[in-house]
């Protein structure tokens, strides 16, 4: 068995770094593969959220790990799939990336290899059951869910690299703000409006982050946390003097549904 | 159609012999208990971009 991890350019501040040391840590090597150059020219010009995880989708499975593959000789593929992304897939609410068979793609013939799915019947909670069980790192099976198109998810609108570099900061900070919330999870969305907001007596038509914390079990349904007003006001102030061109924050408090956790 | 499993009806031992045995018909015995942890961690830290994949 080989580990790889694709660093596509869209992951959070650090994150492969930390990643690899967390396996590493667990005794598994892990080897990166850089593949951002590949990822951000598929997300070129896309602003359609749809088409935004199809080409990502193609990237990781046909581009990246299809070359992988057909180096190596390997003929499986191991993956995380749960029944939530199956649903979601199956009903049209969101196209998640790592769901094939359903949708009646041959994974063989694609790509060229096949996929093993062993626990596409839990669900979040029934994963972190199992994982604790099991004796993994609560820092492992209690991480917070992160989205497969991972920040340009995370990006209304085209997520070209100065996007993306904006709304890792911004996640970097709202992070680091609401980690001891406990909540299920938490998230800075860059808005592709932009809103006329004032700088030193000045006009800046600048740009909206939008906020999102939920509470949850198991994704499918959620609620926002109520955070403190104090907190909101923070991370306020926080991403419109810490990031440039950032004049305006809000924070969601629709359900899910009609919401999705992510914006994208 | 997939059943699914709630995770307060989940024999986690049962549900892991389970799995390795479905897997290990795939891949091979020597394998299937490996994998089967590796996509629990997977799915634990999932969508950070790792996939792990077996040479079968």
């Amino acid at each position: 068995m080989k580990t790889v991890f694709i660093n596509n350019g869209i992951m959070r501040k650090g994150e492969p770094e930390k990643i690899a040391g967390t396996f590493e840590k667990l005794g598994v090597k892990v080897e990166v593969i850089d593949a951002r150059k590949k990822f951000l020219d598929a997300l070129k010009g896309i602003t359609d959220p749809e088409e935004k995880r199809e080409a990502i989708t193609q990237t990781f499975y046909k581009d990246v790990f299809g070359q992988l593959v057909k180096k190596s000789g390997a003929k499986y593929l191991l993956q995380g799939t749960i029944l939530t992304d199956i649903d979601e897939t199956i009903a049209g609410i969101k196209r998640q990336h790592n769901v094939f068979e359903q949708l009646g793609i041959d994974t063989k013939k694609e790509f060229g290899y096949k996929i093993i799915e062993p626990v596409v019947q839990l669900r979040k909670d029934g994963v972190r059951k199992l994982g604790k069980a099991l004796g993994l790192p609560e820092s492992i099976y209690n991480r917070m869910p992160f989205p497969g198109p991972a920040l340009a998810a995370r990006v209304i609108g085209e997520a070209n690299e100065e996007k993306i570099e904006l709304v890792r900061e911004a996640t970097a900070i709202v992070e680091g703000e609401l980690k001891n919330t406990k909540a299920f999870q938490y998230m800075a969305i860059l808005h592709e409006d932009k809103v006329t907001g004032m700088r030193d007596g000045k006009r800046d038509f600048g740009m909206q982050i939008e906020l999102r914390c939920w509470e949850s079990l198991d994704a499918r349904k959620a609620k926002p946390t109520r955070l403190p007003y104090e907190t909101l006001e923070k991370l306020a102030s926080r991403l419109t003097n810490e990031i440039p061109g950032v004049v305006s924050v809000t924070y969601n408090i629709t359900t899910k549904p009609p919401s999705t956790i992510e914006a994208v | 159609m997939v059943s699914e499993i709630r995770a307060n009806e989940l024999d986690t031992e049962k549900f892991i012999k389970e799995k390795a045995g479905e897997i290990s018909s795939i891949v091979g015995n020597g394998t299937a208990l490996m994998l089967c942890l590796a996509g629990l961690i997977l799915q634990s830290s999932r969508y950070l971009g790792i996939r792990l994949w077996a040479v079968g």
